[in-house]
Formats: structure tokens, C-alpha cells, sequence
């Protein structure tokens, strides 16, 4: 189970994105957006991640994305990335590692948050409750892509 | 296949123990964050602020790639390169800014 968070009436999840291409694990801050179709982060996750931007951000790799707020424009980030959710359950005083695979994600250059979108949220039962303050995403194993899922000791 | 091959050499590079020390460290990170939301809001709203060991520092919102990347080598600098990992970097909306993404 990969838990989240309410910030400002927004849900919100943090993850860790890791790749080949990627030198250095670097956390970022996720709204979930079930009502968007792909995943997309911003300019400074981006440089945050050590993306080569001016290489994304290509006229010819440009792509128009529709939204409720307008259209926009993306850029795709091919390569394979790994998404890890962590969580610290007292009880068992272990920490599991949820990681799932994505083929690529998105680079929105006017996005002011980085967004889970339906790419990632269709493999998870998501459950979002502001009565309790919980937002949990619970994998669904028939939801396609790769996942991985252990738990280990805290040293 | 080109994918499990993928997968495979991020599992191989994995390294476990620093995934953990991202997450410490930013769980405490997003802790401070948490506490002084309000002056945060107060003090950075409509920026970009990155917290980092009870420190705040912040750069305007933008779109452009330029401004960006200097606003990014800003925060390096200010953080530290070995920090942004774990880094709680965010945009701080407005008061009753829409968003509609």
C-alpha cells in the first residue's frame, strides 16, 4: 500500500524516481490527478532530476495535451523509471519498498505541480478520504505494469 | 523484453540503503514543511521553495527554461547539490488559487 497526504485540500504523494539515466534518487512531490490520462512533472522536478531539458523540450517532440484549465504542452521522457513509494508501519518496525515501472513520463513545462495521472493511478484502488485525513493506493494486481513490492528491518 | 532488461539493470543499481536515507531525510524535511506551512503560504506563495534542514529558500515560478535553470543552480547553491535528493521541493499556490490542471 502506497500512503498519501492532504496538503491544502490536495492530494498529494511522494515518491521516489530512479532510472538508468537518472545518477541520483531524487524524492518528488506528487498531486494525485485521477482525472488526468498521463503523468507529467515540472520544469524544476525536472532539473531536479538531472533531466537534460533542452533536449525534452523540442519543437519536434512537442505534444498538445488537452486539460480543464486549456491546453498545454508536453514533453516525453523516454526510458524506463522506477517510482518508489515508501512506508514505515511501527508495529512491525519494517519499511517496505513499493516500486512500479513506468515506461516514460511526461515533462509540462507550465505545470505548476508535478501529477500522477491515470497511466500510474489505473493500477491502484485508490482510496481518498478527508473524513480520516487518508489517501491509500492500494495495487491491483490485475492493473498492469510492472511492480515490485518488500519490506525490510529498520537499521 | 527491452523492458525487463530495463528493469532489471535499475533493480542492479538499486541501492536499498540510500533509498532509505532519501526518505529519512525528507520525511523530516516535509515535517518542517508541515509545521510552518502557514508562514510559508505568508512569506512564498505563488514561488517555488525547497526546505531543507530547517532552512527555506525559494525562486519564482516559471515557465521558461533560462529562468528556470537559473533559478534551479539558485537553490543547488543555496541547498547544496548533495541535498536536492531529498529536498522537499514544491510550489506554495496562492490563497484561493484555482488550479486546474
Amino acid at each position: 500500500m502506497c500512503q498519501g497526504y492532504f496538503k491544502e485540500n490536495r492530494p498529494k504523494v511522494d515518491a521516489i524516481l530512479y532510472s538508468q539515466n537518472l545518477k541520483k534518487p531524487k524524492l518528488i512531490n506528487f498531486l494525485v490527478d485521477t482525472g488526468a490520462d498521463i503523468t507529467t512533472i515540472t520544469l524544476a522536478d525536472a532539473l531536479k532530476l538531472g533531466i537534460d531539458v533542452h533536449r525534452v523540450i523540442a519543437p519536434t517532440r512537442r505534444m498538445d495535451v488537452g486539460g480543464v484549465g486549456g491546453p498545454t504542452d508536453v514533453y516525453p521522457i523516454e526510458g524506463t523509471i522506477g517510482l518508489t513509494f515508501l512506508d514505515y508501519s511501527s508495529e512491525t518496525d519494517k519499511i517496505s519498498f513499493h516500486i512500479e515501472f513506468l515506461e516514460r513520463i511526461n515533462l509540462g513545462p507550465r505545470l505548476s505541480m508535478s501529477i500522477l495521472g491515470r497511466d500510474l493511478l489505473d493500477r491502484f484502488d485508490i482510496e481518498i478520504s478527508r473524513v480520516s485525513g487518508r489517501i491509500n493506493l492500494k495495487r491491483n494486481d490485475f492493473g498492469g505494469g510492472g511492480h515490485i513490492c518488500f519490506s525490510r528491518p529498520i537499521r | 523484453m527491452e523492458d525487463k532488461e530495463h528493469i532489471e539493470r535499475i533493480l542492479r543499481t538499486l541501492d536499498l540503503g540510500e533509498l532509505q536515507g532519501v526518505v529519512k531525510r525528507g520525511i523530516e524535511n516535509h515535517k518542517y514543511f508541515e509545521e510552518n506551512y502557514d508562514r510559508i503560504v505568508k512569506e512564498y506563495a505563488g514561488r517555488i521553495v525547497a526546505v531543507i534542514s530547517e532552512k527555506i529558500v525559494s525562486v519564482p515560478f516559471t515557465s521558461d527554461i533560462s529562468e528556470a535553470e537559473k533559478n534551479f543552480d539558485i537553490l543547488e547553491r543555496e541547498i547544496g547539490k548533495e541535498n536536492m535528493g531529498s529536498a522537499h521541493i514544491t510550489y506554495i499556490p496562492k490563497p484561493n488559487e484555482i488550479l486546474m490542471l
